[in-house]
């Protein structure tokens, strides 16, 4: 007895036949097509009609065997059962060879006509529910392929190398950047081989063996050695149950520019530390020697180590303004600048009357000169004010008792071709600049040492600070200097127009 | 103090402020005082001057320029040059890997670097401890 309703050729020139079998299969709610010739079944039949068909096998016109051959081609699904008169092995036999699945001898109980039709209805919905399945299945792999597929382009345009071993230590994944970054040329490394040490870094291979026997670790991370390029390699190791690895997800990464920049910063903070000890200890000491009680007695001589400790506390300030600064505008890199055409002979005379003290101190003569054809420029005024500051005050700093400092601004100075640009001059008559000392003026804490500058306090990064504000207007800074005679800072601006400022 | 008054003392140091507070507790001592600015000036006042003893500041621009002073003068032809005593007064003595006198009190090096001086202090200096040592090495004593 089936519980599910199948859809049923019947194929017979008998109507007797047909009749009956209709009768008893529809009692039991199947659907039944009648047919009484082999053409008029075939017009019945395509992909899919029927679930199983009931073919009489000797028909006057087309005889059985063949329908059914046709009918296979058009229905190749739905199940075949012939009706023999003759219950032979023979025709048995014939039609089984012929395809079919089954057949029924005349004359039959309706039991037995519902029992080969419940078989053949069962195995025509089991090849369905098969064909759904291996369907779905090849799906699935589709999509499965897809996502490694994806996966793979992913690993495969990393920056950084990967490399995957298993249980066994054996390579199982890499991609171009590992071979890139461990610098492996020529022949690829193997899957299914370890890494070979005539390719593989051995401090890697040694990290690897690290990770692969240790107890609890679920990742191991280190700089390898050698460079450049410098490597750091980043080992996730994956475990089972148990706790033992199951493999390694080697990760290569190229730390060049953080290491760089990570020694840039130390070497900065030694030297910030190396400029504060001066400064501090000198104080110190003074100080010490006020308290042990050298100086009891002489008020005139503590006052003047007072007023020594005041000075150089005065220049710590100073240089603290200055490191602020120049990380600000230097390594930064992102200041919040405004350019804006800017009237630079407003900024120096601004300069120069603020230097009026500094200068009055000494018995120094600040003047400007203005020229003619003053071309306009792009830039931002507090960094303008902060460039000529720092030169008229080095100016008058580095200047003799009574000398002069000179600011000139035009568009032509001394004969020189400055096309394209504006060039302000800052001169001073003062020690002037020992010859091998200007290459490294502008370096982050050079202070040229000779005995003329040594009671001159400074932070030793006014004109590094100076260097960074003309190269970021795109200018340029020129150096002139004779010792004992003086010297001649020129500032080359592009002129609005003449070059896109950064 | 009238043995102390003929004793000279050589400062080498580029700051002039710590050269100032040395040069107040040593003439206060009764010393006289001679002072350079770097390693160079210094030599020519070892010779124009003939200190007694010398502080040396090991620090001066150009790391290297104090360890340049002392090997320098330690090969000199005059012996009352060569052997005078020196201090060195230094800041780097925690980060350098450069001993400044000898570990064992044998006299056998140890296995870094060695500079053939008398004592060292750290800056800033303690006033009344390099006192002692200054009356020591002055009176003839030698390092322990």
């Amino acid at each position: 007895m089936s519980d599910r309703a199948g859809r049923i050729l019947v194929v017979d020139d008998e109507p007797g036949m047909r009749e009956g079998c209709r009768r008893i299969l529809v009692s039991e709610g199947h659907r039944v097509t009648v047919a009484e010739s082999g053409e008029q079944a075939l017009g019945m039949s395509e992909k899919g009609a029927f679930d199983a068909a009931l073919l009489d096998l000797k028909m006057p016109g087309m005889s059985g065997l063949e329908l059914l051959a046709r009918l296979r081609e058009l229905d190749p699904d739905c199940v075949y059962v012939m009706v023999t008169a003759y219950a032979t092995l023979e025709t048995a036999v014939q039609a089984t060879r012929g395809g079919a699945y089954d057949y029924i001898a005349k004359p039959f109980t309706p039991e037995e006509l519902l029992s080969v039709v419940d078989k053949a209805l069962a195995l025509h919905w089991l090849r369905a529910e098969a064909a759904e399945l291996r369907q779905a299945a090849e799906r699935n792999l589709l999509l499965v392929a897809t996502e490694q597929s994806r996966t793979r382009t992913i690993i495969q345009s990393m920056a950084d190398g990967v490399m995957v071993t298993n249980r066994e230590k054996m390579l199982v994944l890499y991609n171009p950047a590992l071979l890139r970054l461990l610098g492996i040329k020529g022949k690829a490394p193997e899957l299914g081989e370890p890494p070979a040490p005539e390719l593989f870094p051995a401090d890697l291979l040694a990290m690897m063996e690290e990770a692969y026997s240790e107890g609890q670790a679920t990742m191991v991370a280190r700089e390898l050695r050698g460079g450049p390029p410098n490597l750091a390699a980043n080992i996730a190791i994956i475990r089972d149950e148990a706790r033992e690895p199951l493999g390694l997800v080697t990760v290569i990464r190229d730390i060049t520019e953080v290491k760089g920049l990570q020694q840039r910063m130390g070497d900065f903070v030694q030297m910030v530390a190396h400029e504060l000890r001066s400064p501090l200890g000198a104080i110190a000491q003074y100080l010490d020697v006020i308290l042990t009680g050298v100086t009891a007695g002489s008020p005139e001589k503590e006052r003047q180590i007072l007023a020594r400790c005041r000075e150089r506390t005065g220049a710590l300030s100073q240089l603290v303004k200055d490191l602020l600064d120049f990380s600000r505008i230097g390594h930064l890199n992102k200041v919040e600048r405004t350019l804006a055409p800017l009237a630079l002979e407003e900024v120096l005379q601004e300069t120069v009357s603020f230097a009026a003290g500094p200068a009055a101190a000494k018995r120094v003569q600040v003047t400007l000169e203005l020229l003619e054809g003053l071309p306009a420029i792009e830039a931002d005024r507090e960094e303008m004010r902060r460039l000529f500051t720092n030169l008229v005050d080095n100016a008058i700093k580095y200047n003799r008792e009574g000398g002069a400092v000179r600011v000139a601004v035009g568009a032509r100075l001394a004969g020189q071709q400055t096309d394209g640009f504006v060039a302000v001059e800052v001169s001073d008559t003062g020690i002037g600049i020992p010859r091998g000392a200007i290459e490294r003026l502008g370096e982050a804490f050079y202070r040229v040492r000779t005995a003329d500058t040594l009671q001159i306090t400074g932070t030793g990064l006014g004109l590094s600070i100076c260097k960074q504000i003309i190269e970021a207007h795109n200018g340029h800074l020129e150096i002139e200097s004779e010792e004992g005679k003086g010297s001649t800072f020129r500032v080359l601006l592009p002129r609005s127009g003449a070059g896109a400022v950064k | 103090m009238g043995e102390a008054a003929r004793k000279k003392i050589l400062i080498v140091e580029d700051d002039p402020d710590t050269v100032e507070a040395v040069r107040l507790v040593l003439e206060k001592e009764g010393y006289s005082t001679v002072s350079a600015p770097n390693a160079e000036e210094g030599l020519k006042k070892v010779k124009s001057e003939r200190p007694d003893l010398i502080l040396l500041d090991v620090m001066m621009p150009a790391g290297t320029e104090g360890f340049h002073f002392v090997w320098t003068l330690r090969k000199d032809p005059e012996p009352g040059c060569r052997d005078t005593p020196i201090i060195v007064l230094t800041a780097i003595h925690e980060s350098s890997p450069t001993k400044l006198y000898p570990e064992q009190s044998d006299g056998t090096y140890g296995p870094y670097e060695y500079l053939p001086v008398q004592g060292f202090f750290d800056k800033p200096v303690a006033l009344d401890k390099l006192m002692v040592e200054v009356k020591r090495l002055l009176a003839g004593g030698k390092k322990e």
